[in-house]
């Protein structure tokens, strides 16, 4: 699991899929927009990669702090 | 299916939009012997091949190497090296690599940091055109607005900007699918080798002094971090030049044209300009620039019913695609307030248009200014040559009246 989690806000996303081509086990397309899909496989690399190179910047990062 | 249609051939490519229409709805994935690749025009099939780059490559450069003589490797070696290092023409991982750099400085924060020097630049083009008698919107407006932004934000001094464009569009041939006839190749191919030399140059000058530009953000992060090989960067700089003029030229001449050709629209916009963002989005998608977008099939897949094999080439045909009645209505029909969610103008995926930011604002800022001091200019009536390349369609010269009697 990651520390961090994506945050997509489905207003500014386009549906482009980068973030899916950058990092896809961590994201999948929904009605055309972007959503965080947290699992196993997905790395604090994978949610940064993809917040940096969204074209759009509708990707925030936040830290996730339960415990 | 199949068909032979040179659809680049005057009589098509003048007004493709009939042409590929029929094809969409009869053959929507259809073996074309002229291209010799597949032609792909239905909205979800482009969308979907788009974003799944799992099933294709954009390296159409390793195919062509592949495919060389020993002799014409040796004479190619330019344009094998330095196109082999662009970012449109790699995959995962290098492709990711190469465009972390640039992605930061193209992000919608940064390009909004140029507008204001984008809209002095614009002014001052707008007061020359006017003294002309058959101003042209690309060469008089558009051409000179979207070089000198490029040039500023990589930083290449003023007096050689002229050159450096020329050399921009030289190289035109070696990119566009090898249909260009052997003298203009040959004429790329040297000019691609002067690009080189004049980017190692420039760069070394910057490593050495650095400034408040691309060049010097590319050098910097070669030394830190060796991300980027030098080749690489100088590869980033010749596309970013190449890139960086002719589309958004072709998008505002495309989108000055078609406003010219619906009046009300162009009324509309005139009147109601906080209209202008929704308008720019249509504009795209009803005559952006990039027409297609040329792939290689890397597994065998199915796609309705036809058998695609790894290698095949396939042209996923964004212009056909953002006309597709299944996705917008009334696709042929220009309408600056309808809703283009989804549109393909700057493609989708890894591939997503690393300029688009940039071309959003040059295109708003050009119209507005344009439609603010001339709200009734119209195309002149004119035989349009439309250059012939299936990746980018946009006229050669648009002569407009500013003032129509």
């Amino acid at each position: 699991m990651t520390e961090l989690i994506a945050v997509v806000d489905r207003e500014t996303c386009m549906g482009i899929a980068m973030c899916r081509s950058v990092s896809p086990d961590a994201f999948r397309l929904e009605d055309g927009k972007s959503v965080f899909v947290p699992g196993p496989d997905v790395t604090d690399d994978d949610v940064l990669e993809a917040a940096e190179n969204c074209p759009v910047e509708a990707i925030r990062v936040l830290r996730a702090t339960g415990d | 299916m199949t068909s032979s249609t040179n659809f680049l051939a005057a009589e098509t490519w003048s007004d493709p939009h009939p042409y590929f229409d029929a094809l969409r709805q009869t053959d929507p994935v259809s073996w074309n012997t002229w291209w010799r690749g597949w032609v792909i025009t239905r909205f979800d099939d482009v969308d979907f091949l788009l974003k799944r780059s799992e099933y294709m490559s954009a390296n159409t450069v390793a195919t062509a190497r592949a495919q060389a003589s020993p002799e014409q490797l040796s004479r190619r070696e330019a344009t094998f090296r330095i196109l082999g290092s662009w970012l449109v023409l790699n995959d995962a991982p290098d492709h990711t690599r190469l465009r972390r750099l640039t992605n930061k400085a193209f992000t919608p924060a940064m390009v909004a940091k140029l507008q204001v020097g984008i809209e002095a630049r614009a002014t001052k083009l707008l007061d020359a055109m006017e003294r002309k008698e058959s101003p042209d919107i690309i060469a008089d407006y558009a051409h000179p607005l979207t070089l000198s932004v490029i040039s500023q934000m990589l930083g290449i001094p003023e007096g050689d900007r002229d050159q450096v464009a020329a050399w921009g569009t030289a190289i035109t041939p070696l990119v566009l699918d090898g249909r260009e006839n052997k003298e203009r190749r040959e004429v790329a191919e040297a000019t691609l080798i002067k690009m080189d030399e004049y980017f190692a140059q420039l760069l070394e000058a910057r490593r050495a002094e650095p400034a408040d530009d691309l060049l010097s953000q590319l050098a910097l992060a070669e030394d830190q971090g060796s991300l980027l090989s030098e080749n690489e960067i100088i590869a980033t700089c010749i596309l970013l030049i190449f890139a960086g003029q002719e589309t958004t030229t072709g998008l505002i001449a495309n989108a000055v044209l078609a406003l010219g050709e619906n009046p009300s629209e162009q009324a509309k916009l005139v009147a109601q300009p906080e209209l202008m963002r929704g308008a720019v989005e249509e504009l795209l998608r009803f005559c952006g620039v990039a027409f297609a977008i040329s792939r290689v099939a890397t597994g065998d897949f199915e796609l309705r019913g036809e058998q695609i094999k790894a290698g095949d080439k396939l042209l996923l045909t964004i212009g056909a695609a953002n006309r597709d009645p299944e996705q917008f209505d009334e696709p042929n029909r220009l309408d600056i307030t309808r809703d283009t969610t989804g549109h393909l103008a700057f493609a989708g995926g890894a591939h997503y248009c690393l300029g688009g930011p940039l071309a959003r604002v040059e295109a708003s800022i050009a119209i507005k200014l344009l439609l603010d001091r001339h709200p009734n200019v119209q195309p002149r009536p004119q035989d349009i040559e439309w250059r012939g390349v299936i990746v980018a369609r946009e006229p050669v010269a648009l002569i407009v009246d500013l003032e129509p009697s």
